[in-house]
Parts: C-alpha cells; structure tokens; sequence
C-alpha cells in the first residue's frame, strides 16, 4: 500500500468522523436516551469551544442544532467534500498547492460577509454563509491536503533513513 | 550545509500568542469562527520560524510547519490555562463584572445595528452567562485545559501546514534526498 494513500485513508476517515460528530449531536440528543444525551452534551461542550453555537444560526436536526453554527458546517462538510475529490483531479503524490492569492481569494469573502454583518452594514443570510464557508472550506481542503501527505511521508522517510520503500512513498 | 533553527523558541512565542489569544476574555471570542485565533497562531509560528532560517541552513519543509504547529498548539493550551487561572485568582468576582459589562455592551449594540435576531442575542447571554459560571472555577480550568490539548494542536498544525504554503519561497529549493532501498 503507498504510504500516501495510507495517510490519506487516515486523513480523511478522521475528518469524516469530525463532520459526523457534528450531525450525530442533535440525533443523539433526541433519541439517545440518557447515555446519547450525555455523548451529546459531551459533544456541544467540545465544539463550543470551537463554534458560537447560537440556535438561529445553525442547521437542525431532529429538532436540535447542529453541533456547529451553519457556517462552520458548510467549511468542514465542504472541507470533506474537497478531500473527497482530491484525488480525481489531482495524483496524491503531488506537492503543488495552488497559489496564496487563491487561498485570500477564498477566505476574503467569509470574512467581509462576517465582518460587515457584525457591524450592522450588510446583512448575512444563511445562503452567504453557507456560500462563502463552502468556498473557503474546500480551497482548504487543497492546501492542507498535499501538505499534510507530503510532511507526514517526510517525518517517516526522515525516522527510516536506511530507506524501507513503503516509507519513501512508493509501493511495497 | 548547517542545520536548521531549533524549534521550541518559535513555537514558544507561537504558542504564547495562541495561550493570549484564547485566554483573554474578548479577545478568544476570535476562536467562534472555526478557532481562527489558533489557526493564525500555527500561521504565525511558521512565519518567525521562517524568519530564523537562513541561506545556507538545511531547506525548510512541510513537516517543519506541521510539527512547529502542534508544538504551538500543546504550549498554548498551557499558557491559556495559566492566564485562565491566573485571572480566577486574582480577579474572580470583578472579573465575572467586568465580562459582563463589556460582553452586554457588545450585546446593545449588536442588537441596535440589528444585525443579530433578538432572540439569538437572548441565546447568547444566557450562553454567555452559563460559561461564566462554569469557567470560573478550577475544574472549569482542567476541563478548559483538557480540550485544548485536544483542539489546539489540530487547529494550529493545520495552521502551520497554511503559514508554509503563504511563506513558501517561490524559488526552487534544494530538496533532500528521499532515502529509498536499492532496487
């Protein structure tokens, strides 16, 4: 197995275990009984210290919030999204991440439209959150996806310098 | 070729500023949107961790960014503790006054621009006033510390990885060998 596809696997199951915990938060809250009510509090306690959490500003399910506000929904599902169709556009072995004016391009509008609703100039709506996190969530994606494939092959090749070939990136 | 800067001096000042920027009350409501405050902490400790590296040193790489980042992350999860607990102890009950005056400044004039739906500003004091509650004691301190060590040092590794593709030297680098077994 290439140790890049390896990372990879890895990568990705744990982002999709983080959008999971995201959804599974009210489900568990509603029909978890006292043990999944207690996960979920366990939950929204994680993610607050992450996220505003405010009801009107989140997705529902099942009647209760999502664990995130929506627009740090739409950046990890859409981050997800990214990882998931990186690797049909783009060979996991790649090191190339796209310029940084890309990278300013995509983060730029979230913030205007965060900044600017804060300060009583625009109003924000769900569909410029959902928007602008989901653009800025999946530029992300890939930045962060080659790099992390490329440091973690790094680290590994750099703990075995007398060279086992799964550590250099190339198939057993 | 000389070897590159150690690490824990940028990652120390890396992760002070992310212990700051988390532990002061105000400031850390930064970390709402997705812990920008630590992401741009694990940016910031790549960036002076660049700015030690000379010509002639061994080239930087990817891996730097992302141990430089969990580095940060594990220091500032300390350092926000400390300024957490610090705050407890010597400001406990003016503190909790101070907060409250300036988060329900902060509340007034949201809800004078209008940018925020009542009922969402009603959400947020009752949030705000459960938090200082709970966080103005020493459990709420361990239980703070215990899920920034679990939070921060993801946010700012990825942070790390983001600040070494925004410093990145354009100019091709020379690149070490990949150590491979003879075929």
């Amino acid at each position: 197995m290439i140790l890049s596809r390896r990372i990879y696997t890895i990568f990705l199951s744990s982002v999709g275990l983080w959008c999971l915990a995201i959804v599974a938060a009210p489900v568990l809250r509603v029909y978890g009984g006292s043990a999944g009510r207690t996960v979920a509090e366990g939950l929204y306690l994680g993610f607050s210290k992450i996220c505003h959490q405010i009801d009107g500003r989140s997705l529902h399910l099942c009647g209760a919030k999502f664990g995130v506000c929506i627009r740090c929904t739409s950046i990890y599902f859409s981050f997800l999204a990214g990882l998931i169709l990186y690797p049909f556009v783009h060979p996991l072995e790649s090191k190339n991440v796209p310029g940084r004016g890309w990278l300013l391009l995509a983060v730029v509008p979230m913030v205007v439209d965060a900044f600017f609703n804060d300060a009583g100039i625009h109003q924000s709506g769900e569909l410029t959150r959902v928007v602008t996190g989901s653009i800025a969530g999946f530029v992300f994606a890939l930045y962060i996806l080659p790099l992390f494939i490329e440091a973690l092959t790094q680290l590994s090749s750099h703990r075995n310098p007398q060279g086992d070939t799964r550590y250099a990136g190339q198939t057993q | 070729m000389l070897d590159k800067p150690s690490k824990w001096r940028s990652a120390l000042f890396g992760g002070i500023a992310i212990g700051l920027i988390s532990g002061i009350p105000v400031i850390n409501l930064v970390n709402c949107c997705c812990c920008a405050g630590i992401l741009g902490g694990g940016v910031f400790t790549y960036y002076l961790y660049r700015e030690e590296h000379t010509e002639g040193m061994v080239p930087l790489e990817s891996s730097d960014g992302l141990i430089l980042g969990i580095m940060a992350g594990l220091i500032g999860a300390f350092v926000q503790a400390v300024i957490h607990g610090f705050l407890i102890l010597l400001f406990a009950g003016a503190q909790e006054q101070l907060m409250r005056s300036i988060m329900g400044k902060i509340l007034d004039r949201l809800e004078s621009s209008g940018s925020f739906p009542s009922d969402a500003l009603d959400q947020m004091r009752d949030q705000i006033e459960n938090s200082m509650k709970e966080s103005n004691t020493m459990w709420g301190v361990m239980l703070s510390l215990f899920t920034s060590l679990i939070i921060n040092p993801i946010f700012a590794m990825l942070g790390g990885l983001l600040g070494y593709a925004i410093f990145k030297s354009k100019k091709p680098q020379q690149t070490l060998p990949t150590p491979t077994t003879p075929q």
